[in-house]
């Protein structure tokens, strides 16, 4: 501050306080760190749940029998008696394996087609255009209904079910991408260098489209999340009594009136890491955007 | 404390007092007024040969418009209603049905042995449905032989019978005999019965509204002016449209909702334990099932006092056979197995081989917390259980009658007679052996009660039967089909839920 003191210019810098649109892009702010925060922690449970001193999540304990939450068991007790934190971090590692499977599984995919679309076009583009068509045409979750269903549903056969049907909107926003790039001088110049359509697709195209690839992914993540959640809840999940965000409130559903903590509690960790992804993917969708950008 | 027991005395005799049945003190009834029952499930519709089967929304809807031949009274006496008379022939192979003279269909058409008989033969012929095979028995034929005499022509003697015409049931829905022939597909969705009421608009995934009858043989016991059969399946969503007025009847409601409507003195709530059972069905054709041990082991290691308390909120009776302690086909001491688990994994010692099993279940609380309870239990044994979630409906009822399933949450309806609930699913030649079990003292017992006309030869086959089923354990039995409804206080006449079934047929209502 002291150093300021003596700045004349320090005072027309504090007339101008109010930051400017670009310093507004740049700074993260605690719309980001704070759901970053919350997503680490649910990460960071999720993955070191097995090191904790937590009970097992599938063992019942019929002495404690739907017990509010108390000093034992924070989060309390469900109707088998199974501790619901537990149940709860054990639970989110389902919900973010899944929701980080498929979409890097449609983000790889979506990614290589689209951007062969959007460089070679012609021929390509409408083969590949057409086959997503297809692929959007059929009621995304009717298909995953029918084939968990009929299959029974598994952890890989949700990544895989998942992740080809979010593959159509990862292609188009990479070739929509891949076209805007493609047109670029930087592009020009190095095919007019002689360089190949891989060196270019690879060195050229490829770092400029990933980054809002992977923060359109993250919007994706969360809606894969739900999706989940919808499908335990309708118990075309993982089949108990492996927990779930969605199966946990599926079984609490018919205690909502007396024992509201059952389904509240994973109803609310979703809602909070959903928003949470949300909020970042958001927040660095503002910073990276270069539509408002003063280039 | 000397000071206060008279008052509380006198609370307390006050409160039950205000809890007896209202039979005694039943006031006149009322006529007009509107009653909302809200169900669990659609009607299916009214034409045997369409539906193939009948929840119980379908049946209560059914009973409107088609009541019966006989109803029966809180006695179990019979009570006369489109029939006067039902006797048999003394070698009991020809059962004569005598109808009420003057009946009329609710359209004005003459309601005629005619149409009963056309009615019987069209559910007989079997190249139209073989489903109805094991419900309609040793029946042959059914005719005519004058407008208001039938004569039923059974195969060989079958004592339960007489008991068809007893029950609200579908197969016995008799309409005009023009309107069978002519209505096509729409015959499903047109019912013409004799019954007090007429079914007036349907609208699917909604409701159905009947209103009187204007040919009804007894307008006197017709005293509501609509009736509503409403499609609302979440039992929470019932339990707040009955607390806030907008229904009068809630069918089905779980236990611990009548825990609460017990406690609210805005609320009655109306219960029948009837015969039967909720079950898991076992497949005994497939392995491990097909040993008995197995079977057994998984009985004795379950404490069904706790699922008692988990799975029904502690309402309801522990089942040992399919008839309880106020069935006159009670028998006492079957030696259904005990809570045992110690006995249960020296079982699956002897049986030798790791075990593995897949229970079927409905996606919904009601069955997945059970089935999660079971399969605790069953691993403390050494039980590995996979639960397989599969939406109610034919999805969820085709595979159990395929024998493709290994264990299924189940239930045997209540019936007026045993032999409905054991013939078709233990018999080993029945076609809906579903258990596939296949036992000589059981198709013994069966076949002794099915033609025996003696009551207490019967007794005693059906005692055999409860205690060779807690032998072989074809299915393990849950609770005693215990049925609830809940109710506004402004309902009244309603008689008892036998077979769950709400029939309003005579019901009357107070003025809002």
């Amino acid at each position: 501050m002291s150093a300021f003191a003596d700045d004349p210019g320090h005072e027309t810098a504090s007339a101008m306080a109010a930051p400017s649109p670009m310093q507004v892009r740049d700074r993260l702010g605690f719309r980001f760190w704070l759901p970053a925060v919350w997503i680490a922690i649910v990460v960071a449970l999720a993955t070191t749940a097995n090191l904790l001193p937590l009970p097992s999540p599938i063992e019942t304990d019929f002495a404690a029998l739907s017990n509010w939450p108390d000093r034992t068991h924070w989060f309390g007790t469900d109707q088998l008696g199974r501790d619901i934190l537990s149940r709860a971090i054990f639970g989110a590692r389902i919900s973010l394996t899944v929701g980080l499977l498929a979409p890097a599984l449609g983000l790889g995919i979506g990614m290589l087609l689209g951007m062969a679309a959007g460089y070679f076009r012609g021929r390509v583009e409408a083969v590949i255009a057409a086959a997503m068509d297809a692929v959007m045409a059929f009621p995304g979750i009717l298909v995953v209904l029918a084939v968990t269903a009929y299959v029974g549903a598994s952890v890989p056969l949700l990544v895989i079910v998942l992740g080809v049907l979010t593959v159509p909107t990862f292609m188009r926003v990479a070739r929509a991408n891949t076209l805007v790039f493609a047109q670029h001088d930087f592009v020009l110049a190095a095919r007019a260098m002689g360089a190949t359509h891989w060196r270019v697709l690879s060195l050229e195209i490829l770092p400029n489209v990933v980054i809002p690839m992977l923060i359109y992914a993250l919007l994706v993540i969360s809606r894969i999340i739900v999706v989940e959640g919808v499908l335990s809840f309708l118990g075309l999940s993982l089949p108990a009594p492996w927990p779930t965000w969605g199966n946990m409130i599926a079984d609490g559903q018919v205690d909502l009136a007396t024992l509201p903590y059952i389904p509240f509690i994973p109803a609310a960790l979703m809602f909070l890491t959903v928003l949470s992804i949300n909020l970042i993917g958001e927040r660095l969708r503002a910073r990276t955007d270069l539509r408002g950008s003063a280039l | 404390m000397k000071s206060l027991a008279g008052p509380i005395i006198g609370a307390i005799a006050f409160a039950l007092i205000g809890l007896q049945p209202c039979g005694a003190a039943e006031p006149e009834p009322k006529d007009g007024g509107t009653i909302v029952m809200a169900t669990t499930a659609q009607v299916q519709g009214f034409d045997a040969l369409t539906t193939r089967s009948a929840n119980r929304e379908t049946t209560m809807a059914g009973g409107l418009v088609f009541s019966n031949f006989f109803t029966r009274n809180d006695k179990g006496d019979r009570v006369p209603d489109l029939g006067t008379a039902l006797d048999s022939s003394p070698d009991g192979l020809t059962w004569t049905l005598k109808l009420r003279p003057g009946l009329k269909f609710s359209n004005g058409a003459p309601y005629t042995a005619h149409d009963v008989a056309n009615h019987f033969q069209r559910i007989l012929n079997p190249s139209r449905n073989q489903m109805f095979a094991a419900a309609t028995g040793s029946l042959k034929e059914a005719v005519a032989i004058d407008d208001t005499t039938v004569e039923f022509r059974l195969a060989y003697p079958w004592a339960a019978f007489p008991s068809i015409f007893l029950i609200d049931n579908f197969l016995i829905w008799v309409m005009p005999t023009e309107h069978e022939k002519t209505a096509g597909p729409d015959l499903n969705r047109r019912p013409i019965g004799a019954g007090p009421y007429m079914m007036t608009e349907w609208k699917q995934d909604d409701s159905i509204t009947f209103e009187k009858n204007p040919n009804y043989w007894n307008p006197k016991a017709q005293h509501l002016d609509k009736i509503v059969i409403r499609f609302l399946p979440d039992p929470t969503a019932r339990f707040t449209a009955l607390k806030t007025g907008d229904i009068d009847i809630f069918y089905e409601p779980l236990g611990k909702q009548v825990v609460a409507a017990r406690g609210d003195k805005g609320l009655k709530v109306v219960e029948y334990v009837g015969t039967g059972a909720s079950t898991v069905n076992i497949n005994t054709s497939v392995p491990p099932f097909d040993d008995v041990r197995v079977r057994q082991a998984l009985a004795h290691a379950l404490d069904r006092n706790i699922e008692l308390k988990v799975g029904f909120d502690g309402v309801g009776t522990l089942a040992t056979s399919f008839w309880g302690a106020n069935s006159e086909w009670h028998c006492p001491d079957v030696g259904y197995p005990e809570y045992n688990p110690e006995k249960a994994k020296a079982l699956l010692q002897e049986y030798g081989k790791p075990v593995k099993i897949v229970l079927q279940v409905q996606p919904t609380a009601i069955m997945s917390i059970p089935a999660q309870l079971y399969q605790s239990f069953w691993q403390k044994v050494g039980i590995e259980t996979e639960i397989r979630s599969i939406q109610g409906g034919p999805s969820y009822i085709n595979p159990v009658l395929r024998g493709d399933y290994q264990l299924a949450m189940w239930e045997v309806a209540d019936v007026p007679d045993p032999d409905f609930q054991v013939y078709q699913a233990f018999f080993s030649k029945s076609g809906g052996n579903i258990t596939r079990i296949k036992d000589p003292v059981l198709d013994q017992a069966i076949e002794t009660g099915r033609r025996s006309l003696d009551v207490d030869v019967r007794k005693k086959a059906y005692c055999d039967f409860s205690k060779e089923m807690a032998l072989q354990m074809p299915i393990l039995l849950r609770m005693q089909s215990n049925y609830f409804a809940i109710t506004l206080p402004r309902v009244h006449n309603i008689p008892l839920m036998r077979r769950g079934l709400v029939r309003l047929n005579e019901a009357w209502v107070d003025p809002r």
